[in-house]
């Protein structure tokens, strides 16, 4: 009997000596011999880079080859972004498509590309390669694709794009190109999530059906994907998570895989997966795919949650979620909307509803693991609304005259003209504060930056001073650029200033010693919570209470401890740490450092509670999981999972100091500086 | 072609050869999951000709065939379920990842994410993808425990010369509760290149760290790395041996380990970067 790993046809068979034999029915086969011109079947892009015009494959011939006496010898290299492309030649008509190729070595990946006419308004295909489990004795797997439609007498390019993913380079052989059904209309126009113009395995992206199913692995066959789903539930079970997100999230998660078992196609197999990662709540963990959906529109402008409060008049709070404004724009390309101005509705729905409900599509999901905390969404809003929103209405206001418009102004996300311009950095910071030219550009580029300086509109002799930046990666040197930015400015802050700010808005985690090194101008040395990674025990949910949290504690403070703070800490000077969108080692910082003696935290809502760490799983396609394990515990006893740090000042962007030109979180900070100022 | 990638493709392509006539011969061994579907045909000879096959009769002894076709899950050994370790068989290695289930490194040096070497297509014991370590390279692989059971701890390790004893593996604990114990083969002589490593371990309190070293002078192919709640209804590990404390400082793979798996979320790594480089920009890169 023979049992079939992945569903869907397969290409050629083999004949009893193991000779390759093509499908006769196959659309087009090439055996790497004669039939192929290593010149004139090569495919380069007008626009490859120079690095990448050499050919960085061979056509050899070999005994080996699994048929015909040729096979291509790929030696691409990952680190210098080239790819090989062989053509494919196909009936001028209409009809789907899989392709499937036969490699061996090193890693590989593999897709089939079409590419339209620009003017034609189609999309480019793609369709992504992965083994369906036939291999030979001699070193060749079979990659196949799920199908793929494609007009044949519209196309311009079919090609097979390959990359090799390690320096031993890929033997490739075999590629058949294989009739698997009706040609399926693509690329129609749509106007939002759900649109039900869009089939199967489709999904309305940036204004079109976009065809997802072609992206990932085939679906696993009858005989293992009982199998599958038991590993797939076992990992989550075994390995998954802390207190928090075991208990309230994982149990969702664990049914949405259960239903995985009666699926009928890869997409409905795959993307459910992605639905119940997703569902597990977690700023770590995340499914992602390969998906090349380019954006076609461009909405350059940030959004943070704040307080609307010159437009709540015109429409009023939502019951359970914050208002949203503008913090910043680009300087072209915000599609009139204006720093200071209020978005109030996407699809006639608050933001973080509308945004909440992406949850069962959106593969580039992120969440913070603390339930109350929705500023990530407020970050991504603006790519979301392009993707996938039909509109959005918004409160146009006047900084000149401080003031909002009655009504709100309701855009078409399908009006907005077709551009694919740069986009302005999100950092949740509406202004910076520095003298001179310390501040980041306009394009708020702050990355893996620091800027240091002191504060505009204060006296000299006040000395307050800041450091702003997202990165905590000390990547466990203690010299390292992060390290050092931090030490170097504390010194400073040691010997000159009489307060200090530390704006770390849009802190992106990092690394444990980072955090810990960002806390040595704040408290004594001391261990603040122990960090237990991946989960200790297989299912393991955490400390039931906080004996058992306070045992652990002990358990792995010798090794495992955070160890905040320094002996030679600034004990009279007082620090405001300024949060809005942080995890990870951007939680470890804040949370080591809330209540310290003389600091203080200014925010508008909690961290994000990403109290671990998380390890990396990827499969072909590249189908790729990033799964979190493991939990905090701090010295109380307490599991940290999901328990953002909240500030000890909670404050909200006011529409009205944006519309001034004021930051209100700054100005708190400022405020509540000067009133602690170090003695002179 | 270059002459030097063309020594390394020949290179490439003895190395598959000897891999192929073994690998041909272990058909027969392979994992109990991957039985199901041998899409074998009788009279193997097991060897591999230099050109199609000519011979007129099948019932001929001179038969030779150019290869045989296997079914492999490209999932990895489903069978193993309940398996602790993050990634047993190398079926989701990737240079994409930053932080996966298993650290490589050298003998008494030091370990890293950096990724062993990825070998792909039947040399590997189950599935489609396996390690490969050179001599005196390691891999330590990321587990949980299993609160109230004994474990089952085994691997495979492919050896192209000597005995199974040419590689070495550990358990041990991350909180040191417990002693590191050896994972010793089954059999000091490999069955078809492969030698099955398998220990009973009692009851452990924390993570812990499979250490496989090749100890050997040539490569050696890891695969199918499971550890296991050895539960009462553990028939396939009943007959494992118990494990024995291991002689040794293992205390620099714990500390190693320990540090690296400490919070962390890093910057995209230079293969993630260009790969995202490939996917977002203009139409050269599609």
């Amino acid at each position: 009997m023979l049992l079939l790993w992945s569903s869907g046809a397969q290409a050629g068979s083999f004949d009893y000596l193991g000779n390759y034999l093509p499908d006769p029915s196959a659309a087009q086969f090439v055996d790497f011999s004669t039939d192929f011109d290593p010149v004139a079947d090569r495919f380069v892009p007008a626009d490859a880079p120079e690095e990448c015009l050499e050919p960085r494959f061979e056509q050899l011939e070999a005994a080996d080859a699994l048929s015909g006496k040729h096979l291509l010898h790929i030696q691409t290299d990952i680190f210098a972004g080239c790819a090989e492309r062989f053509l494919v030649k196909l009936p001028a008509t209409k009809a789907s498509y899989r392709a499937s190729v036969w490699a061996r070595h090193g890693g590989l990946d593999a897709q089939l590309t079409v590419i339209y006419p620009e003017d034609s308004g189609r999309e480019i295909g793609i369709a992504k390669l992965s083994p369906s489990g036939r291999v030979t004795s001699d070193g060749w797997i079979e990659l196949v694709s799920n199908d793929l439609p494609i007009d044949g007498s519209l196309a311009e390019t079919v090609y097979l794009r390959v990359y090799d993913i390690d320096e031993e380079g890929s033997d490739l052989d075999a590629l058949e190109i294989l009739s698997s059904g009706e040609y399926v209309e693509l690329d129609k126009p749509c106007s939002g999530l759900g649109d039900p113009v869009c089939g199967e395995g489709q999904v309305c992206m940036h204004q079109r059906c976009r065809l997802l199913s072609a992206y990932v692995p085939p679906l696993p066959s009858d005989a293992v994907r009982d199998s599958m789903v038991d590993v797939m539930l076992s990992q989550l079970r075994v390995q998954f998570g802390g207190r928090k997100t075991r208990l309230m999230d994982l149990p969702e998660a664990l049914t949405i895989i259960e239903q995985l078992r009666y699926v009928e196609s890869a997409w409905a197999f795959w993307n459910g997966y992605g639905k119940a990662i997703r569902r597990l709540h977690d700023w770590h963990t995340r499914l992602s795919g390969a998906f090349q959906v380019a954006r076609t529109r461009r909405l350059n402008a940030c959004f943070i949650e704040g307080d609307g409060d010159t437009s709540a008049g015109a429409w009023p709070k939502h019951p359970k979620y914050g208002d949203i404004l503008v913090s910043h724009t680009g300087t072209e390309g915000a599609q009139g909307l204006r720093q200071g101005d209020r978005l109030v509705a996407v699809d006639g729905k608050h933001p973080y509803e509308w945004a909440l409900s992406l949850r069962e599509t959106d593969w580039g999901w992120w969440q913070a693991n603390d339930d109350i905390v929705l500023t990530e969404l407020a970050e991504r809003m603006r790519g979301l609304i392009i993707a996938y929103a039909t509109s959005f209405s918004f409160i146009r206001c006047d900084k000149g005259k401080q003031s909002c418009d009655a009504v709100p102004t309701t855009v078409k996300v399908s009006a907005l003209p077709e551009e694919q311009g740069g986009t302005v950095r999100c950092d949740n910071r509406p202004y910076y504060h520095f003298t001179g030219d310390n501040n980041p550009n306009a394009n708020h580029n702050v990355g893996w930056n620091f800027f240091l300086g002191r504060v505009v509109d204060t006296q000299v002799e006040e000395e307050i001073h800041g450091l702003l930046w997202d990165t905590l990666y000390g990547g466990g040197d203690p010299k390292g650029h992060v390290n050092k930015n931090l030490t170097d400015a504390y010194a400073l802050f040691k010997a000159k200033a009489r307060g200090v700010i530390l704006d770390h808005r849009a802190g992106s985690g990092g690394t444990l010693d980072g955090a810990e090194t960002a806390t040595q101008l704040m408290m004594p040395a001391e261990p603040v919570l122990v960090f237990q990674s991946p989960i200790e025990h297989s299912g393991y949910d955490g400390p039931a209470d906080k004996n058992e949290g306070l045992a652990i504690f002990n358990k792995f403070l010798l090794n495992n401890a955070m160890v905040a703070g320094s002996s030679s800490w600034a004990q009279d000077l007082p620090v405001a740490l300024l949060t809005h969108r942080d995890g990870s080692a951007s939680d470890f910082f804040p949370f080591a450092v809330k209540g310290a003696p003389k600091t203080k935290i200014f925010g508008p809502a909690p961290t994000a509670g990403a109290f671990s760490t998380y390890y990396n799983y990827e499969y072909w396609g590249p189908i790729a999981l990033q799964l979190a394990s493991g939990d905090s515990i701090s010295k109380d006893g307490e599991a940290l999972i999901g328990q953002g740090v909240v500030p000890d000042f909670i404050v909200l962007q006011k529409q009205s100091d944006i519309l001034a030109g004021k930051d209100t979180i700054h100005e708190a900070a400022l405020a509540w500086l000067r009133q602690e100022l170090k003695p002179l | 072609m270059k002459a030097q990638e063309l020594k390394a493709a020949t290179s490439n392509r003895v190395r598959l050869l000897l891999g192929a006539l073994v690998l041909t011969a272990a058909g027969s061994c392979l994992a109990e999951a991957e039985r199901l579907s041998p899409v074998s045909t009788t009279g193997e000879t097991g060897t591999t000709t230099t050109s199609s096959s000519t011979s007129s009769s099948s019932s001929s002894s001179t038969v030779t065939k150019k290869r045989t076709i296997l079914q492999r899950n490209p999932f990895g050994n489903v069978a193993k379920a309940g398996n602790l370790l993050m990634d047993g068989d190398f079926e989701w290695i990737s240079p994409f990842s930053d932080q996966y289930g298993w650290l490589s490194g050298s003998v008494q040096g030091y370990l890293s994410y950096q990724l062993p070497t990825v070998v792909l297509g039947p040399r590997c014991r189950s599935g489609i993808k396996c390690a490969e370590l050179q001599p005196n390279r390691v891999v330590v692989g990321l587990s949980v425990s299993s609160k109230g059971d004994p474990l089952a701890v085994s691997f495979w390790a492919h050896v192209e010369q000597g005995d199974c004893t040419g590689v070495q593996a550990a358990l041990m604990s991350e909180d040191g509760s417990s002693d590191t114990v050896a994972i010793a083969a089954e059999s000091t002589q490999p069955d078809g290149g492969w030698c099955h490593f398998a220990g009973l371990v009692s009851e452990r309190a924390s993570v812990l760290y499979l250490y496989i070293q090749n100890g050997s002078e040539t490569v050696v192919i890891v695969d199918d790395a499971v550890v296991e709640a050895a539960g009462a209804d553990s028939n396939s590990v009943a007959a494992f041996p118990i494990a024995q404390p291991a002689a040794g400082d293992w205390t620099w793979v714990v500390e190693q380990a320990r540090a690296l798996t400490k919070p962390r979320n890093p910057p995209p790594n230079e293969a993630v970067r260009r790969f995202r480089a490939l996917r977002t920009k203009g139409r050269s890169t599609l």
